[in-house]
């Protein structure tokens, strides 16, 4: 493997990540990123827009040093060709690529959407894009992807967003949008990547600010949407086709939600050591020094909630039916917990007849309907694919439950068919859909999808627009009936269309 | 000379009586039905895939295209279970006019069943008849939201818009007539010979098997167990109404022509109470403009003409989109009884079954 | 005095005409469409045809239920990769000549539903005449795109099927 060449596409946003993994071959300048007139064989310094070839002796040697530029730039510009032989690519004089006899395919990095790294502006200080001003103009719709992204300068109050007191020289808190009041010190450059984030995920595009020349063309930079596709059209690899990957499997559980909980107290107690001993060395050197006493720190009330519109977390198990379940069942149980007024119980992937068939004959419990079966892919999920979930009903006592298991790919969980025959279907559709098996189904066929369909259509790997099976044409005439019928009116007309014309 | 052999045939996809593209494979012995097997997804156009590439406030719009007899009821569900999942207050007034429009829609469903099912066995002038008054409802959608069939007629958190000026009046103008046309389809069919000779007896179905298939809705009622999710476990307005849940013994098909039209009644008894008891306020809670949701699932159901329509959503931690969405669809699941209702019965007996079971493709196939 | 009397009779009692054009005339005010509700956009066909519409005051209000006896396919909503080759056996059973209407966005170019079962639109399955917009187009919409088939029929030259059938075979 080598790489013959690499070129810079439209739209770097000067982030030094590519010169700190590879700095033989990039180069970053005030307004975008060249390659190397060193590295290149026609010893130009540019974009390398011309696609001029790297040196013979780089080709391998940079390789993976080039790859990991490319797959680190925030923007995706960074485009090479790598081809499988370095001999391959022998011609290695500026001679034309499409005469080489195998022409190496260009190779696009994925699109990885992340803040430009926070690191990189600070390592060279003085030419480094540095924000001075941040304002908020009409319309901010007040969501709060601003604070999330960057708190030390946005706060989102109950109308609009406001630009914080203590990160501006005038001490005001508002919009800024009149004053256009400079940030305090160094705060342009340490939470440069994060303003640009933020403005960038404002949902109105509100969050204006101003800075040095490198700042403000790094602002406009979009998101590479298109990425330079494979030269020959593959409709699986068709960017309208490309999927993005979920980060996270969000599952529901009480556990981790205790965990989280647990460990932001821990990380809020240790911020909060920090800053005692913080004030304390300040104290001293402000003693020693002669000077008053700096103000002693106040601890930050826990953050009030004003958007209370928010998922209801887990909540322990109070209800009798999830206690009885975790009582009977021991350690077959996972996790029972409610949410938003529902009851979840986790068990055991091999024990979910035995949990279904004890909801379904206890006289306590008594859930005689299983009123849904559904699961869902989880691609990223630590120890499990996909999760699958019976929803019971009890029609006698009004109540409902939901059975879940997380399984992981491959495996294949008991059909609940024999104690509930509505799982029938819902069982085939899961497959259908998923691609989940289940053990002693009855007949488990596709449902909805034709037999013979590709891929299971609600993973989260398969695009929404399918693999191409819709853009088949139906016009041409399968049956043969329209050209039977053409051939006998023409017969009857006295020509003779089964004779090929001469082309 | 006389051979004994059964014969496969094909119901559908194409055929008047489907109510769509379902198709039915059948095995006949004669004209008894030996096997039968429905096959779906002639219309399965992928809404729960397209849900999760959609914003919590756009998916609405496909919830419209599943159930195309009742959207109303859909959007009802969808809004409920979002409003579930992000622990949302609806106003008051707004939770009222919902359910105003709902019972609308539970009408104008049931009315668009009683014309087909009634076609199907050879009644036209039911047809004609059902058609009048159904009109008359979607002139009231229109009037609220523009829309006549896929109305999209609610919002995360309440309403787009309060009622339009002349609303209520429109509305108690159709209140005042419909009881009476509701006499006249029972004139026309309730004591008719051939209607009762096509109905009663007609596709059995115990409340054991009911409960075993997870049929529900009028079906279930009709076969005794009186289950309505809008007295089990209220939602919108309805544990401020005063309504029955009307059930019958006998499991037949003329037992869910009873119901359902017992059903009409109440409807009208609900809409009645929501134009006299309309409290004034706010028809939309205070709500950013862009959704974020936490990690969490919810599952939630509501009453839909066909039966239990439930949605059960995955929220993604910081996501818009909802990460799962699946649509539980009264029409799918009742649709797996045909089986049960027509095996050992006659091949005419199959089409009462399809059109007493009230399927609705777009809602089976999703 | 009766009227063969007159002088020139004849014209009291003949119109003169093209043949094409009195079939056409007889084609436009009988077409006889096949049900074929897919989706939503049939309860609004239904609606066309029931009490307060009526499609019958256009000649077509008789609904076959049968693709042999039918002249108008009306495809009346999604078409599905799983439907289409139905559709398209249903078109060839159909008799010459033949006409179809693409009722709703989704017969159109496949509407809302940009998925992977979706056909986006019936005229990658069988050819079609009339367009109607809409999700679902109202009543009246599907009345004026009949009133526009009528047109087409009546315009229509009895050659330009044979046409068609020789184009198909090159």
């Amino acid at each position: 493997m080598a790489i013959t060449k690499v070129w810079i596409e439209e739209g770097c946003i000067v982030c030094n990540a590519c010169e700190a993994e590879c700095p033989d071959v990039f180069h970053v300048t005030e307004d975008s990123c060249h390659i190397r007139g060193e590295a290149r064989v026609d010893g130009v310094e540019n974009e390398n827009k011309g696609k001029s070839p790297l040196k013979d002796e780089l080709q391998r040697k940079l390789e993976d040093a080039i790859v990991a530029a490319a797959a680190g730039c925030p923007v995706s510009v960074i485009v090479y060709e790598q081809v499988a032989n370095a001999a391959e690519a022998a011609p290695a004089a500026p001679a034309p690529v499409a005469e080489a006899p195998k022409a190496p395919e260009p190779v696009v990095a994925a699109p990885v959407v992340e803040a430009p790294k926070a690191e990189a502006p600070k390592a060279v200080a003085v030419d480094a894009p540095r924000i001075t001003k941040v304002w908020i103009e009409d319309g901010c719709i007040v969501c709060n992807a601003c604070e999330a992204e960057c708190p030390d300068i946005f706060h989102v109050t109950a109308d609009s967003c406001h630009i914080k007191a203590d990160s501006r020289v005038d001490g005001k808190e508002d919009e800024n949008r009149a004053a256009k009041a400079l940030l305090k010190g160094d705060l342009g450059l340490e939470q440069f990547s994060k303003i640009v984030a933020a403005a960038a995920g404002c949902p109105v595009n509100v969050i204006k600010y101003d800075g040095t020349a490198a700042a403000v063309s790094a602002a406009p930079a979009p998101a590479a949407e298109v990425p330079a596709g494979p030269t020959s059209w593959d409709i699986r690899t068709a960017p309208n086709r490309q999927v993005t990957a979920p980060k996270t499997a969000p599952v529901p559980s009480f556990k981790t939600y205790q965990l989280e909980v647990a460990e932001q107290f821990k990380a809020d107690e240790a911020k909060w050591q920090k800053t005692q001993a913080d004030y304390e060395v300040a104290k001293q050197k402000a003693a020693a020094e002669g000077k008053d006493a700096p103000k002693p720190p106040v601890r930050p009330a826990p953050k009030k909630d004003e958007n209370d519109m928010k998922t209801p977390f887990p909540q322990e198990a109070k209800d009798a039916d999830l206690l009885l379940l975790a009582e009977r069942l021991g350690d077959k149980v996972e996790e029972v917990f409610e949410q938003a007024g529902e009851l979840v119980c986790q068990v055991k992937k091999e024990a979910v007849i035995e949990v279904l068939r004890l909801c379904q004959d206890d006289p306590h419990l008594k859930y005689e309907m299983l009123t849904d079966e559904t699961a869902t892919h989880y691609p990223v999920g630590k120890d499990f694919q996909f999760s699958v979930v019976y929803h019971l009903t009890s029609l006698s006592r009004r109540k409902r439950l939901r059975i879940r298991i997380l399984i992981p790919e491959g495996f294949e969980p008991e059909s609940a068919c024999a104690l509930y025959p509505s799982a029938n279907w819902m069982e085939r559709e899961i497959f259908d859909m998923l691609g989940i098996r289940f053990q002693d189904h009855p007949g488990l066929t596709r449902i909805l999808c034709p037999e013979g369909w590709e891929g299971y259509p609600l993973r989260k790997e398969y695009p929404t627009l399918g693999w191409g099976q819709r853009d088949i044409d139906f016009r041409e005439d399968r049956s043969g009936m329209l050209n039977r019928i053409a051939m006998e009116k023409a017969g009857n007309l006295g020509i003779n269309l089964s004779i090929p014309k001469a082309d | 000379m006389f051979k004994n052999e059964e014969m496969e045939i094909n119901l559908g996809p194409q055929h008047p009586s489907t109510h769509g593209v379902l198709r039915v494979k059948l095995r006949l012995d004669g004209e008894t039905v030996t096997h039968c097997e429905p096959i779906i997804g002639y219309l399965h156009r992928g809404v729960e895939k397209i849900c999760e590439d959609k914003t919590f406030f756009q998916g609405q719009v496909w919830t419209d295209r599943m159930d195309y007899v009742a959207a109303i009821s859909n959007n009802l569900g969808w809004a409920e279970s979002i409003e579930k999942l992000f622990g949302i207050e609806v106003p008051r007034r707004a939770r009222y006019i919902r359910t105003m429009l709902t019972e609308l829609n539970r009408i104008s469903s049931h009315l668009l069943w009683l014309g087909t099912h009634a076609l199907d066995i050879g009644a036209m002038t039911v047809f004609l008849y059902a058609f009048r008054e159904r009109e008359q409802i979607l002139d009231l959608f229109e009037a609220f939201c523009g829309a006549r069939l896929t109305t999209t007629a609610f919002r995360i958190g309440g309403l787009r818009e309060d009622l339009p000026p002349g609303f209520l009046k429109q509305a108690q103008a159709f209140q005042d007539r419909f009881l009476a046309c509701v006499d006249e389809y029972e004139t026309l069919l309730t004591e008719n010979r051939i209607w009762k000779k096509r109905t009663v007896g007609v596709a059995p179905i115990s409340a054991e098997d009911c409960i075993a298939y997870g049929v529900t809705g009028p079906v279930l009622r009709a076969a005794g167990v009186a289950f309505d999710i809008r007295k089990a476990f209220p939602y919108a307005a309805y544990d401020e109404m005063e309504f029955d849940v009307p059930t019958a013994t006998a499991a037949d098909t003329y037992a869910r022509y009873q119901v359902r039209v017992e059903e009409m009644r109440q409807s009208h008894r609900i809409v009645q109470q929501c134009i006299d008891k309309l409290p004034e306020g706010p028809v939309m809670a205070k709500l950013p403009k862009v959704l974020k949701s936490e990690v969490g699932e919810v599952y939630h159901a509501i009453e839909a003409p066909k039966g239990e329509l439930g949605y059960y959503l995955v929220g993604e931690k910081g996501s818009g989109n909802p990460y799962r969405f699946h649509v539980r669809a009264p029409s799918f699941v009742n649709l797996q009884a045909l089986p049960k209702m027509t095996e050992g019965k006659l091949l005419a007996d199959v089409i009462a079954a399809i059109g007493t079971l009230d399927v609705v493709l777009g809602e089976v196939d999703r | 005095m009766s009227v063969m009397n007159q002088p020139n009779a004849l014209e009291h009692i003949l119109i003169t005409t093209k043949v094409e054009k009195v079939v056409n005339w007889a084609r436009a005010s009988s077409v006889w469409p096949m049900t074929f509700g897919l989706a939503c956009c049939a309860i609004e066909m239904m609606a066309a045809g029931a009490s307060k519409f009526d499609f019958d005051r256009f000649g077509a209000g008789i609904f076959r239920a049968t693709p042999r006896q039918s002249d108008l396919m009306i495809v009346a909503g999604t078409v599905t990769y799983k439907m289409a080759p139905v559709i398209k056996k249903l078109y060839d059973q159909m008799p010459e000549p033949k006409w179809v209407i693409a009722m709703g966005s989704c017969a159109t170019a496949g509407g809302p539903f940009d998925s992977y079962h979706t056909i986006q639109g019936v005229d990658k399955v069988v050819p079609v005449d009339v367009y109607i917009p809409g999700c679902p187009p109202r009543p009246e919409s599907l009345i004026y795109g009949f009133l526009k088939l009528q047109d087409k029929i009546m315009t229509s030259s009895m050659a330009d099927k044979y046409g068609e059938i020789f184009e198909a075979v090159g």
